[in-house]
């Protein structure tokens, strides 16, 4: 089977990659939020991060913090519940390497940009923490906006 | 890390587009598969039995409302084998 399929053309290889990323392009459009959830979302990674760095003893930094996760997690919960409504249950870890890279790596980059932000902040630097704060919130805006499903698009080519 | 390997069952453009839709979820009801795909509930059906034929969908009935629906998912080999189509699809692309 493999050899006579071997002979199949790059135009029908082409014409297959570009069917399967249209069907990733829709299902990204069915299971992508609205703009406003995506906002609200970073807008409390904003509020969690920041109150990660408030000095202690600041009053009702820890209040603000724990209501931002409550409210974090509660609208993750419903996102879910209003994606299974929709007859649509998302992977919690991607199933392609190319989803497991881009998961992994963000978690690399984010840990880092906040042991980074916490490095400067001990060094007198107050400026690190809202930098690693716009960074991550950006990389997480972006990833919720363009791969809903934890999914990039498929490559037309590996590297 | 998943070979290549060229797979006709999966290659014909109604069960690609089946695959890349369940290669990126956990599970889709029969009913929001078949609205994504724009295609009929015939056409659709026919498709995913092929592929339940060759091991690679996970099919479960489960009520809910009241009202009965299917769920279906890529099994393990399924991915694997959609994995590995892809992987020769571009490698042919080169």
């Amino acid at each position: 089977m493999s050899e006579q399929n071997m002979n199949t053309k790059p135009g029908e290889s082409q014409l297959a990659l570009n069917t399967i990323r249209e069907t990733e392009r829709n299902l990204m459009t069915k299971t992508r939020g609205p703009v406003w959830l995506t906002v609200l979302a970073t807008v409390l990674l904003a509020v969690i991060l920041l109150g990660n760095w408030i000095p202690e003893g600041a009053p009702l930094a820890e209040p603000a913090i724990l209501w931002a996760v409550f409210a974090f997690v509660t609208l993750w919960f419903l996102y879910l519940a209003a994606l299974r409504q929709k007859g649509i249950r998302v992977l919690l870890i991607p199933s392609s390497s190319a989803g497991r890279w881009l998961l992994l790596g963000q978690l690399i980059v984010y840990l880092a940009l906040i042991k980074g932000a916490d490095w400067l902040l001990e060094q007198g630097y107050s400026w690190g923490t809202w930098a690693a704060t716009a960074l991550i919130c950006i990389g997480f805006a972006t990833t919720l906006h363009f791969c809903p499903t934890g999914e990039p698009l498929t490559r037309l080519r590996d590297r | 890390m998943s070979s290549q390997r060229f797979d006709e069952v999966i290659h014909a453009p109604n069960r690609l587009q089946i695959c890349a839709c369940l290669n990126s979820v956990a599970e889709i009801e029969f009913q929001a598969l078949r609205e994504l795909l724009d295609v009929s509930d015939s056409v659709l059906s026919k498709h995913l039995r092929v592929l339940e034929e060759a091991g690679y969908l996970d099919l479960s009935k489960r009520t809910a409302n009241g009202r009965q629906r299917t769920w279906l998912a890529l099994s393990g080999s399924g991915r694997k084998a959609y994995h590995a189509h892809v992987k020769q699809l571009k490698k042919i692309l080169g």
